[in-house]
């Protein structure tokens, strides 16, 4: 089989065999070939990914046709530009793009789909604020963390005190560690998910560094003069 | 981030400075933390029937860890007695110390066995709390630590390795727990 040399992928002995054989098949009979191999392959994750986005049979199938005819498309242009370089194996960048296709097809019929987040950089530092509570006071009620509305004046400049430090004392944080309280209290994910995102082997270490990072944050908070996170 | 930045953040294939990039990313967007966490959440429902197969059979992919001990601490008559352990079913790995001589520097060597039609292995090694100490992707079935990286004596470490099949599922070694006695007991 001839080999062009102008494509550093197909050059590339770390992309897996069958997308090599397609974006190498000279001709037509051997892509397709090539192409049915690849997706006979991948089938079970292209149709978890079509199922993940919910409806019936109908439509996560309607969703499966999609993904193929985008990645057919333009002479394999999206599976052409996976370089196996970068640091991604094909079934993860696979399972990336397919869902990514499959939000596109959503948002061309309904429109953008809401992230459910829900909440906003206040409700953030109020959630670190409570969980800064809970850690180490437990004689101070949560509900004394209260909202700016209810506050008298000079409470209101003390909570802006407090939320000053704390910001400032983030940005002293890891990138991860900005990224998992981000995913903790803005997103309100379980630990579960924290983990696999984050890398770590189990919940259990979530937690752990979850204390470590708030600990970390209170004594930050405590070399300011600010006692407590009561604020 | 662009499908293949995601794929490489949950792959833990980037470098740790393009990592720390990304995450300070995420943190502000929420649009791509969305894609992120939804991404893993597919590829951890497509690994976990295979991942409690490979608990059950764990053959397949059984892991061991082979600790070459520096000649110094040989002198010393204090054998590290550095234990593997699988800590979802506490039975102990085939795991032990070798009187090898590596230099002058303690090495600590992970292999595991080949799964077959594998795309790709992810190692990580961790502290008790969760902190990456060091992480490696690649297709090797062993790794040996850097010397930059090093271990607290007395400490307990975790570690774990994920073989991406070519079909898009994993198999895993589980958990492992890696315990670093104290050299001056």
């Amino acid at each position: 089989m001839a080999v062009p040399s102008n494509d550093p992928l197909l050059m590339d002995s770390t992309a897996p065999l069958e997308l090599n054989r397609l974006l190498l098949a000279p001709h037509v009979t051997d892509r397709e070939a090539a192409w049915d191999e690849l997706i006979a392959r991948h089938t079970r994750l292209l149709m978890a990914v079509a199922r993940s986005l919910g409806g019936d049979h109908d439509d996560a199938m309607e969703r499966y046709s999609y993904i193929l005819e985008k990645l057919r498309e333009n002479d394999f242009r999206r599976l052409r530009s996976y370089d196996a370089n970068v640091g991604a194996t094909f079934p993860t960048w696979l399972t990336v793009t397919s869902r990514h296709l499959c939000l596109d097809l959503h948002r061309s019929r309904f429109g953008r789909l809401r992230v459910e987040s829900g909440t906003d950089r206040s409700d953030s530092l109020r959630a670190v604020r409570r969980a800064l509570l809970d850690l180490t006071e437990g004689d101070t009620p949560p509900d004394t963390i209260v909202d700016a509305s209810s506050l008298p004046t000079d409470g209101l400049a003390l909570r802006g005190d407090l939320d000053d430090c704390l910001k400032q004392a983030l940005v002293r944080l890891t990138s991860t560690d900005r990224l998992l309280l981000t995913l903790r209290f803005e997103d309100d994910l379980p630990a579960s998910r924290i983990a696999g995102i984050l890398g770590m082997p189990t919940p259990f270490h979530v937690y752990r560094r979850l204390n470590s990072v708030l600990a970390e944050l209170r004594k930050a908070l405590q070399s300011r003069g600010i006692e407590g996170s009561d604020g | 981030m662009n499908d293949l930045e995601i794929a490489s953040y949950l792959d833990r294939g980037l470098s740790a400075q393009d990592r720390s990039r990304v995450e300070d990313h995420l943190v502000e967007c929420s649009e791509c933390r969305e894609n992120v966490a939804g991404a893993e959440q597919l590829m951890t429902k497509l690994r976990r029937p295979r991942r409690l197969a490979a608990f059950a059979g764990l053959a397949a992919v059984a892991a061991a860890a082979l600790f070459v001990v520096s000649p110094a601490l040989m002198r010393a008559r204090q054998p590290l007695d550095l234990v593997t352990r699988d800590a979802n079913t506490s039975s102990t790995l085939a795991a032990h110390a070798s009187p090898a001589t590596a230099g002058n520097q303690s090495t600590i060597r992970f292999s595991w066995a080949a799964a077959p039609d594998v795309g790709s292995y992810r190692f990580v090694l961790s502290t008790a709390d969760g902190t990456t100490v060091w992480s490696y992707s690649g297709a090797d079935t062993s790794v040996t630590l850097p010397e930059n990286v090093t271990l607290d004596r007395d400490s307990t470490y975790a570690w774990f390795v994920d073989a991406t099949l070519n079909d898009g599922t994993t198999r895993s070694t589980g958990l492992q727990q890696l315990r670093v006695p104290s050299f001056t007991r």
